[in-house]
């Protein structure tokens, strides 16, 4: 995954987050900032950190044309919630949200979203990268790549932890 | 834990199925994402369906090591007890993100 942050100042738009229901952290839709940023703006807030993770071109020296990710739903919706918990907990900011998601993806679409606001910016840098890191160890999400030859291959990944 | 199975622990049901459910890796080596395990006794542990699975299908045995294994939305560990009509989940190393 390329990695992007930024720390935009500007106003958000303000919008509903998803739908008025429980937030849905996974998801087959294509994931969208602008609701999330509305969700979470905060008067108390003077950063704004935003991570992306996108469907990168290459892999592991191979040409990747397209990834289906693959979660077992009703762990990874727990295990997200968790983890912003933990997040929250851990460092002095005020929001953490983060979206997954799955079914099949093509070069640039974003996979995942974490978004997080916090009074000053080091903190909101620091449980940024702390959330996403986080998400790649625990949650069960498996990616599948295709490559141009035509074959495919689960991505090597990180075990849980097993009892 | 389902009515059938009255105060569990020791109670003998021969022949019963266990349904596997594998994700990642793991559905290539298996070939499917859900398999039918043949258990003789219910509750079973998980350690129990795991080797079932592995007599099954012998290339599961290089990955079990790294797999978790979940029952609904908790992962449990390798003593836990799969009672009837519950699925064992595996989950090989992940790789979201």
């Amino acid at each position: 995954m390329h990695e992007q942050a930024s720390n935009p100042t500007g106003p958000v738009a303000s919008a509903p987050v998803q739908d008025a229901g429980q937030p849905v952290r996974l998801t087959r839709q294509a994931l969208e900032l602008d609701p999330l940023l509305g969700a979470t703006e905060s008067p108390e807030c003077g950063a704004l950190v935003v991570f992306a993770g996108t469907v990168r071109l290459h892999n592991d020296g191979r040409r990747v044309t397209a990834i289906n990710y693959s979660a077992y739903a009703p762990l990874a919706e727990k295990a997200i919630a968790e983890i912003e918990q933990a997040t929250l907990e851990r460092f002095d900011i005020t929001r953490c949200e983060i979206r997954h998601r799955i079914g099949d993806l093509a070069i640039g679409d974003m996979s995942v979203v974490v978004v997080v606001r916090a009074p000053h910016r080091a903190a909101a840098f620091e449980a940024g990268r702390y959330a996403i890191d986080t998400v790649k160890h625990q949650v069960p999400i498996w990616k599948y790549e295709t490559y141009a030859d035509g074959s495919h291959a689960y991505v090597k990944g990180c075990a849980l932890h097993a009892g | 834990m389902p009515a059938e199975m009255g105060n569990g622990v020791g109670q003998q049901t021969v022949g019963h199925q266990v349904e596997v459910q594998c994700f990642g890796i793991l559905v290539q080596v298996c070939g499917a994402s859900r398999h039918a395990v043949e258990v003789t006794a219910l509750p079973a542990t998980v350690a129990s369906v795991l080797e079932r699975l592995a007599e099954d299908v012998p290339a599961v045995r290089d990955h079990l090591a790294h797999t978790a294994c979940a029952i609904g939305d908790q992962i449990v560990k390798r003593d836990a007890l799969l009672n009837a009509g519950e699925t064992l989940v595996l989950l090989p190393p992940v790789s979201g993100g």
